[in-house]
């Protein structure tokens, strides 16, 4: 079964970063439909689309922009959160690469929405290709008239301007990204105040994600009913579902949500190599609590994985399969969370360290039995106390892999090896 | 004004209260490391956990504020679990040396980990933990980031409190440490308050590093003297040494806040130098000096001074200074007025609004509206006129206290006026160190440092404060007030029938309209206003 | 560029005219300190006690900002820098192996700067490219799908440059 291309119109075309290949593709006619309709309009028309951010909480974007009180006497904003990082995930970096001119729509209507007239692009420093991309495109869209003053004549003014991180995946984080364009370390704030109260600079603002954006122009263009009736009536529309790891076709797929995992990985990923098995997948992200080969016949979507007591996230899957050490697995994550705790509250600074290091002991065959009780009491620990969500992206993937291979750790403690043969996680072609 | 319940009580307190400061009300304790009510509130060591009725999340109570209705449980077992593994996660990679830590003793993190924690670790295997070298932020303050638990009540403090900025990060995540930018020192006036900021030993006084054991020490709640803005202060003595060990801000939102001064925290050790203080009564014998008893000092003084003030055409001055107590000054002021003198007067401090930090007074002296208040001819010209009627030789005798007269001459004049104090019949001098001014005396009487006496001190904004004794003088000194009083009762017991500093007191509130409610019962911990303008 | 020298005329235009684009003065810190990098290679002391004076800030303030995010360096790097990710799903497709292939054909340790000053080898955290792992931000361009030959080939021109 093909695609069902929403936002990936792009794909295969030449060119596709182009202005030009964008309004051939039936770009920018949304804008000024948009412009031409009450705010308030919008926001319904979004809520009834039944649009959920993209970027991992899948939390309903109309509600979102409505929480912005738009008679505000401070300047409103809205950040575009470009800043990609999730291990597992790389479907923004192809939106913003292949066609910023659709994101870029979608931030104009978003703007006219909430009432900002300013607008940051947060994009991660690792993305210098795609934050000159997107540099090129909003000149293209002053040059067209689509940005700066009285934007096409409905006397809406906008500015959009990139803004590139340094290197730091809690950047990610909504309010660390606000910290980080106002010339901070990306420390997150304690909530509340929330963002759309007080945010970039003290002021309303609203962090979008890049693929939510996108979306956004499609839904003006045919409406909420259409959108609606995509995928299932809580996870309307498509999402762009990453494929990676051992798989034979690696990529992206825009599929309607709710598609079922095991089709996701055997018909659009063509299965594991190798003539191996799937042991583990990782469905959205490395923050999502991992799934093992028994489960997927979950559908793919926000509310089925939370159910399951994981997480559909940015819906990037990694797949991992039987040759795989587990611990090794944690382990590397852990070392991810790690280095990326941006260190203000102890349960993830310590945290992040202590799960690191006891999967690392392990792994090395220096663990003790006492240690898996441990890791499970040290995660669930570490979920729900600290400012942010990094902690529990830490501590739900290893809780996961430790509660459901806790035999590969049992293995690893009673050899005092590590039992697979593999010297590497992994191997290269 | 909200009502919440806590733990199953009902309070009710103004709105904007976190509910740190809302359970301190009814006495309930929430541990806490980051939170401090001078700075920010940051939510970051996460010690503070509780519970609210309706929240799927323990929160932090630091950053949840009071709110009609709302129900807390400090104590339910999700709270207390989410705070034992707060502390459980803080020790990973504290060293558990509190043996050797200055901080041991008084150690929030040692207390919480008793009060809250669990009571083991699960961390195994000590040389896993991180281990980073320690180093100086100043001359004063040394930092060891491995014990630092990342409260960033420092850096805040160089921010907010004194905005210089000094301190920052280093890394972030578990390499983050606290650093100064390279070539850089923490050397604002206010440094030092970040070892009492400091929840962990983590950031120490260099000056007594590895020398004191907090448990020792007996504390004494007094009032720094070494400016007129009166900050309050806590002196902890290790009484073994008799010596004092730390001073310490006390709480005063009204003189202080939270904080001292580097000089009244480090600067005031001179007067612990067993070298430079005098020790006891001296008495000039012919050419030279010898050292006495308070019994020959005391009854020389007294007896010579009258002689003194019965000689016809008699004149004896008495100078002192805005660094003795309230109490003093009175008690000086009287003998003077009893033996007949027309020359009184003490010198002040220049008083100037403006203060560094809204605390460092660029008057040197505690007492200087004191010395207004009690009604002396006061300021460097009040007491340059008496020591011009010295030169002129129109004073045949002296009594100084507490003041250096040299200070008050131009270099070219001193040989003039050593040769005047000589040629004095009588000189008596009181202080606590030999100044130029005592070599000339004919009795020289061993005064007490403010940390060793009782009596008051009037601020500059009019508040009356309490000193209180912390140590003893050295060798058999007095407090000032003790060698008044016991000259004055020589020479009229009656009008010298003073018990104590508090009874002096009384006397002034007596005679002084602007002190009249006020007395040692009422001054209390934190002081009081004098009626009258500051 | 030596410790003791201040920031050139040209990069001092560039600087202002960030400053003037940004909202606050302390906003233009990362894109000030990013174009200090770019002109100097690092971050030096006196650059970023100069970049706190021209924003207003105190050095400790930009030394924390310059030490929070990985992709500021502080001590010179090589003429160009190689960011290995080293995360799950490049992992999995043999990144481990990737990084003990380049650290002993450059025979430097991650982190480290070859002996001639030509590159820098670092571990990058998931560089957001996983469908085409593993993967290496090579200065400003990405190199996919990475075998022991394309980073033999992409060593030997790096050296030539």
């Amino acid at each position: 079964m093909p695609e069902l291309r929403i936002i990936r119109s792009y794909a295969g075309v030449q060119d596709s970063h182009k202005i030009e290949s964008y309004i051939q593709r039936g770009g920018y006619q949304a804008l000024p439909k948009a412009l031409g309709m009450d705010p308030d309009d919008i926001i319904d028309l979004i809520k009834r689309a039944g649009l959920r951010g993209r970027g991992g909480a899948g939390f309903p974007t109309g509600v979102k922009w409505g929480f912005i009180q738009r008679d505000s006497k401070k300047p409103i904003y809205l950040c575009c959160n470009a800043d990609e990082s999730e291990p597992g995930s790389f479907k923004d970096r192809e939106i913003i690469e292949q066609d910023p001119h659709q994101m870029l729509e979608g931030i104009i209507i978003g703007c006219y929405t909430i009432n900002s007239h300013k607008s940051y692009i947060y994009i991660r420093g690792e993305m210098p290709y795609g934050a000159g991309v997107l540099e090129r495109a909003l000149e293209e869209a002053y040059e067209n008239g689509y940005l700066g003053k009285n934007i096409l004549n409905s006397g809406f003014d906008l500015d959009v301007v990139v803004f590139r991180g340094a290197g730091a995946y809690i950047c990610g984080e909504e309010t660390g990204l606000l910290e980080s364009i106002e010339g901070k370390n990306g420390e997150p704030r304690p909530k509340p105040p929330f963002p759309a109260q007080s945010g970039l600079f003290g002021c309303p603002t609203i962090v979008n994600n890049v693929e939510t954006l996108a979306f956004v122009p499609h839904i003006i263009n045919r409406g909420a009913e259409w959108f609606s009736e995509i995928g299932t009536p809580k996870n309307t529309g498509t999402k762009i579902y990453g494929l990676c790891g051992q798989i034979n076709n690696p990529g992206l797929y825009e599929l309607p949500l709710g598609i079922p995992l095991r089709e996701l990985i055997d018909e659009y990923g063509g299965g594991v190599p190798g003539g191996r098995k799937v042991k583990a997948v990782s469905p959205g992200g490395s923050s999502a609590p991992l799934l093992t080969a028994d489960e997927l016949d979950l559908k793919m979507d926000f509310d089925t994985l939370s159910e399951v007591g994981s997480m559909l996230g940015t819906a990037g899957v990694t797949v991992i399969d039987d040759s795989t050490c587990m611990v090794r697995v944690a382990q590397n994550l852990a070392h991810f969370y790690r280095d990326e705790s941006c260190g203000q509250c102890v349960q993830c600074r310590e945290g992040t360290w202590w799960l690191e290091k006891m999967l690392t002991m392990i792994e090395e065959g220096r663990g003790r039995m006492e240690y898996i009780d441990t890791l499970l009491d040290a995660c669930s620990q570490m979920r729900g106390t600290t400012i942010c969500a990094l902690a529990d992206g830490c501590a739900m993937p290893v809780e996961s892999i430790v509660k459901k291979f806790r035999h590969e750790f049992e293995e690893h403690i009673k050899l005092g090896k590590c039992p697979f043969e593999r010297e590497h996680m992994g191997e290269w072609s | 004004m909200p009502k919440l319940t806590i733990d199953g009580k009902e309070l009710e307190v103004e709105d904007g209260l976190n509910l740190i400061e809302a359970a301190s009300r009814i006495g309930v304790d929430i541990p806490h490391f980051c939170y401090h009510p001078a700075l920010s509130v940051v939510a970051q060591c996460r010690q503070c956990l509780v519970e609210v009725e309706g929240v799927p999340k323990v929160m932090p109570a630091c950053n949840t504020y009071v709110r009609e209705g709302l129900i807390v449980k400090t104590d339910s077992e999700r709270a207390v679990e989410a705070r034992k593994a707060t502390v459980e996660f803080t020790l990973i990679n504290h060293p558990l040396d509190c043996p050797i830590c200055d901080k041991g003793g008084e150690c929030p993190l040692q207390k919480t980990t008793v009060s809250h924690g669990p009571g083991y670790s699960r961390f195994e295997g000590p040389e896993e933990k991180k281990v980073r070298q320690k180093y100086y932020l100043s001359d004063k303050i040394i930092y060891d980031p491995n014990r630092c638990i990342m409260c960033t009540r420092c850096v805040r403090f160089t921010e907010e409190v004194t905005q210089t900025g000094e301190l920052g990060y280093e890394g972030r995540g578990f390499r983050k440490k606290i650093v100064v930018f390279p070539g850089k020192n923490l050397d604002n006036e206010l440094s030092g308050n970040v070892t009492d900021l400091c929840p962990v030993g983590a950031l120490l006084n260099k000056d007594t590093l590895h020398e004191e054991r907090v448990w020792y020490w007996k504390f004494t709640d007094t009032v720094c003297s070494l400016c007129s803005n009166g900050c309050n202060i806590t002196v902890g003595v290790d009484p073994r040494k008799g010596k004092v060990a730390r001073v310490r801000p006390r709480t005063n939102v009204d003189v202080n806040d939270y904080w001292i001064c580097d000089r009244g925290r480090y600067e005031w050790t001179d007067i612990q130098d067993a070298d430079k203080r005098l020790k006891d009564p001296i008495i000039r014998k012919g050419e030279g000096y010898e050292i006495t008893d308070w019994e020959e000092a005391v009854s020389f003084s007294a007896t010579r001074l009258l002689e003194e003030s019965r000689k016809p055409l008699q004149s004896i001055a008495f100078i002192t200074s805005a660094a003795l107590t309230n109490e003093e000054l009175y008690l000086f002021k009287k003998l003077g007025q009893t033996l007949g003198s027309s020359n009184i007067a003490s010198s002040i401090g220049l008083i100037n609004d403006k203060k560094t930090f809204g605390l460092l007074s660029s008057d040197p002296y505690p007492n200087s509206t004191g010395v207004k208040d009690l009604g002396y001819p006061y300021g460097s010209n009040m007491v340059f006129e008496v020591i011009e009627s010295i030169m002129e030789g129109k004073v045949k005798s002296l009594y100084t206290a507490g003041i250096d007269i040299f200070d008050f001459v131009k270099k070219e004049d001193k040989p003039r006026l050593s040769e005047a104090l000589s040629n004095l019949s009588l000189f008596v001098a009181q202080d606590v160190m030999l100044t130029e001014t005592l070599r000339l005396a004919h009795v020289i009487l061993p005064g007490a440092s403010a940390y060793e006496k009782d009596g008051t001190f009037t601020n500059d904004r009019g508040r009356v404060q309490r000193v209180r004794k912390a140590i003893t003088p050295p060798g058999t000194a007095k407090a000032d007030w003790e060698i008044l009083l016991q000259i004055g009762k020589e020479i009229n017991e009656t009008l010298f029938s003073y018990k104590d500093p508090g009874d002096v007191m009384n006397a002034i509130a007596n005679e002084h309209p602007a002190y009249g409610d006020i007395s040692y019962d009422n001054i209390g911990m934190l002081g009081v206003q004098r009626s009258g303008p500051a | 560029m030596p410790e003791n020298m201040k920031l050139t005329r040209e990069l001092k235009e560039k600087i202002d005219s960030i400053v003037a684009k940004s909202e606050t003065k302390q906003s233009a810190l990362i894109p000030v300190l990013r174009e200090i990098q770019n002109a100097e290679g690092y971050l030096t002391n006196e650059s970023m006690e100069e970049a706190a004076k021209i924003l207003g800030l105190t050095p400790a303030n930009v030394q924390s900002v310059a030490t929070f995010y990985t992709m500021f360096f502080r001590k010179e790097p090589g003429k160009h820098v190689v960011w290995l990710c080293r995360t799950l799903s490049c992992a999995l497709k043999g990144a481990e192996q990737a990084e003990h292939h380049m650290c002993e054909k450059l025979g430097v340790h991650t982190g480290g700067t070859t002996s001639d000053g030509k590159i820098t080898l670092m571990e990058a955290e998931c560089l957001a490219s996983c469908g085409t792992a593993p993967v290496m931000l090579v200065d400003d361009d990405l190199v996919e799908n990475l075998t022991k030959e394309k980073i033999d080939r992409i060593i030997e021109e790096l050296r030539k440059d």
